[in-house]
């Protein structure tokens, strides 16, 4: 009887802690309950769960698997339903996570069976939006991994369209059950579904919800999730005004909240939004916003952006001198993080800008960039704006928005 | 323009058309993992043990 109690209050403890947020701690004393062990079977399996999601907090995914395991093989041997779907559940989550899609899938399913069996739909309802999320998780793994960047292969939009399944279904039983919040989180993932499926308008749709419910409930980070998915729906329906609005209240909404990578981010979107809109005094200035906050964040990929766009919008105006030192920057910064394409990018632009500005080095330049060896000669500079290079896209050479193929309500 | 036998070095001199073909991935997610708690405490307020929380993992991808 000792034993029993031990196991109880430590596994107690256990949860108590892991309720503070201290999960490493949380594992230790469940760990140690179940080296005391318990016949109570229920007991064991809430330990098991709980451990499970510890370690799911923790990033310890194997370690999550083996507990929801146990878990998964005791609710069945015991014949818990309700703690099976549960196990299911979990379990589908960390398979997913470490890339089991497949897996994964036979949990949902499995989740998705038991609470349609006991009419549990507030269960059924989670199943569903797992369900979607596994999918979703899927179609994007394998858009990430294709060749060639805004191309979407066939198995990736295969799962992407199980995925707005499961959420049209999820939807409708959220809706049905009043559950606001569920509904907010289902429109946004099912308006990014849409949009990586390439049907922008639906996703706009879903968006809008989404901004909806998120104003309801004052959330402030999901409002600005949704104004940053709309300004991206908008721009590929060639709706830039509309985009550089949901980008402004992005940006409104970044600062209020104090989060200085998704400023960055906003002003990087403003910046290529007005430069679509050829307004490029306005993209310079928010470059400009972008290149200090990527410096500041110490974000070498961010600022070696910043300085390439700069480059192509003061191209753009005309003013090549500008952009040959913004041109320079670009190389300097490819170079120092081994980013061959940028370097590639940046002297081709030099070139080109040689070309107009003139082959003397300008003093100004000079006195900017002391340590910069303007005038060595370069092999890839020899051949100005007549660079053949396998792969190059050469009808792309001069970075201006007259280059872009925009076309509206494009579904892939 | 691949049959020079050279690596193939992809390249884009515009910014902008890099920054849409980056776009095209990007999404800002919701929470993409709800786990279900089993309490083992006896508590009123929790309500049937839900637990959402929020994954890092496939998130977050701005650049």
């Amino acid at each position: 009887m000792r034993m029993e109690s031990s196991c109880l209050d430590l596994a107690l403890e256990g949860e108590r802690l892991c309720k503070a947020g201290d999960y490493r701690a949380g594992v230790s004393f469940f760990e140690s309950a179940i080296q005391v062990g318990t016949e109570d079977l229920q007991i064991l399996s809430a330990i098991y769960s709980q451990l499970g999601n510890a370690y799911f907090h923790l990033q310890e995914y194997t370690k999550a698997l083996e507990y929801h395991r146990h878990d998964l093989t005791l609710t069945r041997a015991i014949g818990d339903e309700v703690g099976e779907a549960k196990a299911s559940g979990n379990l589908g989550n960390t398979l997913k996570l470490l890339g089991r899609y497949d897996e994964a899938v036979v949990c949902c399913q499995r989740h998705l069976e038991i609470t349609k069996a006991i009419y549990d739909k507030v269960g059924q309802a989670r199943a569903l939006y797992n369900f979607g999320n596994v999918y979703h998780a899927k179609g994007k793994s394998i858009c990430w991994s294709g060749a060639k960047p805004g191309e979407f292969p066939e198995e990736a939009r295969t799962a992407l369209r199980k995925a707005a399944h499961y959420y049209e279904a999820n939807l409708s039983l959220v809706m049905e059950l009043g559950d606001r919040a569920a509904q907010g989180r289902t429109y946004g993932n099912l308006g990014n579904t849409y949009y990586l499926l390439g049907d922008f308008e639906s996703a706009i749709a879903a968006h809008e919800k989404r901004l909806l419910i998120a104003k309801e409930f004052g959330d402030k980070s999901a409002e600005r999730r949704a104004h940053c998915n709309l300004g991206n729906a908008h721009i590929f329906l060639g709706q830039f005004e509309t985009a550089a609005n949901h980008y402004k209240r992005t940006l409104q909404l970044a600062r209020l909240l104090k989060d200085r990578a998704v400023e960055a981010q906003a002003c990087y979107s403003l910046g290529n939004t007005y430069t679509l809109l050829q307004d490029y005094e306005r993209a310079i200035d928010y470059h400009l916003k972008h290149l200090v906050i990527a410096q500041d964040l110490k974000d070498c990929v961010g600022e070696g952006r910043a300085y390439w766009s700069l480059g192509n919008a003061h191209t753009a105006l005309g003013n090549h001198e500008q952009a040959m030192l913004f041109a320079e920057k670009h190389l300097e910064i490819a170079k120092r993080t081994g980013d061959k394409s940028g370097e590639m990018t940046a002297r081709m632009n030099l070139a080109d800008l040689r070309m107009v500005v003139g082959p003397k080095s300008n003093p100004s330049m000079q006195y900017m960039f002391p340590n910069n060896r303007i005038n060595d000669p370069d092999p890839l500079e020899t051949q100005p704006g007549h660079l053949i290079l396998p792969g190059v896209r050469t009808s792309l050479r001069r970075g201006s928005a007259e280059n872009l193929l925009v076309i509206p309500g494009h579904h892939q | 323009i691949d049959h020079y036998g050279g690596p193939h070095i992809s390249l884009q001199v515009d910014s902008v058309q890099r920054w849409m073909d980056d776009l095209r991935h990007m999404t800002e997610v919701e929470c993409m993992c709800v786990l279900q708690a089993k309490p083992i405490g006896v508590e009123e307020d929790s309500q049937h043990g839900e637990l959402v929380l929020t994954s890092g993992v496939g998130a977050g991808d701005h650049v």
